[in-house]
């Protein structure tokens, strides 16, 4: 009965234009946001994937910096920035002269409205290493929880940290194939702090920078200055301290990669409990709850009425806290629809009530709980 | 068979070599030094310590430093570390787990401790931290104390003395709450006009943060403007004031400091 009522608020949900902003916000709000916006995740540094910011540096610059990077061997460089314009063309061939030389860069390229956006085809590169840079998946909100890792059938395409990932040699193609063509939620270790980052000036000031030896170097913006009010290339993740409602956006792009790359790296992956298997769970939950709370509703009305909202709190707080504790073992459940139901199943008690004694009078029904 | 044992000793080697760990510099504020074959140099973000390097910290610095397993070691007081003693400082965070977080956050949620966020629909860059000298302060005196309010998850301050005419700008780092400083400190050189600032960001927008003046005159200086409240002075003479609680009084309150 609840699943049945319940359903029909969500068919009312969808299907009514007017609740429209109330599906959009159930879609921003994830409870188990709380476990990376409250770092409940065990503390981690990685400097085994280095964030270079390039700030608004010229072309000139970024290929300098390539250059010094290049030098201390590390594994592999990504850039997440697009050329996709030609401007001046003595900088340009210095910019494509480096792209040339260093044969472990991975280029950006993104899709938009059926067409690929990617670099110039003056910078194009023979057996160019690429990777999709975008974070929105199709039913995915502003908010970046998830990525696909490869995408397409015939013609495989890789996402930018999945082409990171296998040209380091962090995973095989097979792993890739087989694991990361479905939606994943993203096991967010942290913000830019949790990296090793850099300046683009430290790194062209710089003879040396040991730590860039047989690491992954990402070049990518981390904003020019003024962090607080920079939101260029930044976007809203699990991270932001303000777990629901508006804020501001909390983290760069480049540092969704680099939390993808972590991912990828220790073959830490979320295990994503089934639909099937949470409606499942959902209704076996309910029907307990429903059940327990019929007893102590038929045993002393008054008692249930006045413990109803206490025990739909506890079942909320009890339920979020195992939810957080499978995540910290890489499970995820999405645990909204079993506590909403669990909710709507003792709120709905009284309507039971009136329904069996109906039933009683029309067919002599008869509930061995009521 | 003696080739398949060069090839399998040669392999053990590389796999000990390897084997050695080493840390890498992941965050550093102030200055360290790094000893390696007699020789020192600065330590920079990004640098890799080993077993034979040794570290030198100078007070006020702050040294992060992460191994292969990503675990964090912190050095923040001064001295010498080899590496078995950077061993000896990791750096735990987040010892509560998960439970204990979990409902504390709960806790803080029923009793809406986390509430009363004031937003405010306007521009406000922040307190202003400095105590004392008070703005467009006159100091005769030959020792410059610069004082300051401080917050209690703040642990470095950072001072700049900006010289009035020339707008030369000196900057000190320090974790207490107090500078002092001599006239004939060369950052009082050439002018006798300066203005101050405290700061908890290392690099503030200088246009942007609030400054005070003050100025440095001489004993006679100082007398004649103290002669301008001599009706005050009289006044709070008769309410039994020592010369000195008279001139702290007019320190304090007219910024006319001896």
């Amino acid at each position: 009965m609840t699943f049945v009522v319940a359903g029909l608020l969500y068919f009312a949900f969808v299907n009514l234009s007017i609740l429209d902003p109330f599906e959009k916000a159930f879609k921003d709000f994830k409870f188990t946001d709380i476990f990376y916006s409250k770092r409940f995740n065990k503390e981690q540094r990685n400097d085994k994937i280095i964030i270079v910011n390039i700030k608004h540096s010229d072309r000139f610059q970024i290929a300098e910096a390539i250059n010094t990077i290049a030098e201390q061997n590390p594994k592999v460089i990504g850039l997440d920035i697009i050329f996709k314009e030609r401007k001046q063309g003595f900088i340009d061939s210095i910019l494509k002269n480096t792209l040339q030389r260093h044969k472990n860069i991975v280029t950006a390229y993104f899709n938009e409205n059926g067409s690929v956006i990617n670099n110039h085809d003056y910078f194009k590169l023979k057996a160019e290493k690429k990777g999709f840079i975008n974070l929105n998946l199709q039913g995915q909100n502003t908010v970046i929880r998830e990525f696909i890792g490869v995408k397409g059938d015939d013609e495989k395409e890789y996402s930018f940290a999945t082409k990171i990932a296998l040209e380091a040699d962090l995973i095989t193609e097979e792993y890739a194939l087989n694991e990361l063509k479905k939606a994943i939620p993203i096991n967010y270790i942290g913000n830019k702090d949790v990296f090793l980052n850099f300046e683009i000036e430290e790194v062209l000031n710089s003879d040396k920078i040991p730590a860039f030896k047989d690491a992954v170097v990402l070049l990518g913006y981390l904003s020019d200055g003024n962090e607080a009010y920079d939101i260029e290339d930044k976007h809203f993740t699990p991270l932001n301290a303000e777990w629901v409602g508006r804020a501001t956006p909390d983290t760069y792009g480049v540092v969704i990669h680099a939390n993808i790359l972590n991912m990828l790296s220790q073959k830490s992956l979320m295990y994503r409990i089934s639909v099937f298997s949470t409606y499942l769970l959902a209704f076996v939950l309910c029907f307990f709850s429903v059940f327990f709370g019929m007893k102590i509703y038929k045993r002393n009305s008054f008692v249930f009425d006045i413990t109803e909202k206490l025990v739909q709190l506890i079942i909320s707080v009890v339920f979020l806290y195992l939810a957080l504790v499978l995540l910290q073992v890489n499970i995820y459940i999405n645990v909204v629809p079993i506590i909403l139901l669990c909710l709507l199943g003792l709120e709905m008690i009284d309507y039971y009530e009136h329904l069996v004694i109906q039933l009683n009078k029309k067919y002599g029904w008869e509930s061995h709980l009521l | 068979m003696g080739k398949s044992f060069t090839v399998i000793l040669i392999s053990l080697f590389a796999l000990v070599t390897n084997a050695q760990d080493s840390l890498c510099v992941f965050k550093i504020k102030g200055v360290a030094l790094l000893k390696f074959d007699k020789a020192k140099k600065p330590i920079k973000k990004g640098d890799i310590l080993n077993e034979k390097n040794t570290v030198y910290l100078s007070s006020t610095t702050n040294l992060t430093l992460i191994n292969s397993e990503g675990k964090v070691f912190n050095l923040e007081s001064t001295g010498a570390y080899n590496y078995s003693s950077i061993l000896k400082n990791e750096f735990v965070e987040n010892q509560k787990g998960l439970t204990s977080r979990y409902f504390k956050m709960i806790w803080k949620e029923l009793t809406n401790k986390d509430a009363g966020k004031t937003i405010i629909g306007g521009v406000y860059r922040g307190d202003v931290l400095m105590k004392f000298p008070l703005d467009s302060a006159r100091i005769a005196s030959s020792k410059i104390k610069l004082t300051w309010t401080t917050d209690e998850n703040i642990s470095q301050y950072y001072v700049f003395i900006r010289n009035s005419s020339s707008d030369e700008v000196h900057k000190f780092a320090t974790n207490g709450n107090e500078l002092t400083l001599y006239k004939d400190n060369p950052v009082f050189s050439g002018s006798k006009s300066f203005e101050w600032a405290v700061s908890t960001k290392e690099f503030p927008n200088l246009k942007n943060i609030p400054f005070y003046s003050f100025t440095l005159i001489n004993r006679s200086e100082y007398e004649s403007l103290k002669s301008r409240f001599d009706d005050l002075i009289s006044d709070l003479e008769a309410i039994g004031l020592s010369s000195l609680e008279i001139e702290e009084t007019l320190c304090n309150t007219y910024g006319i400091c001896k």
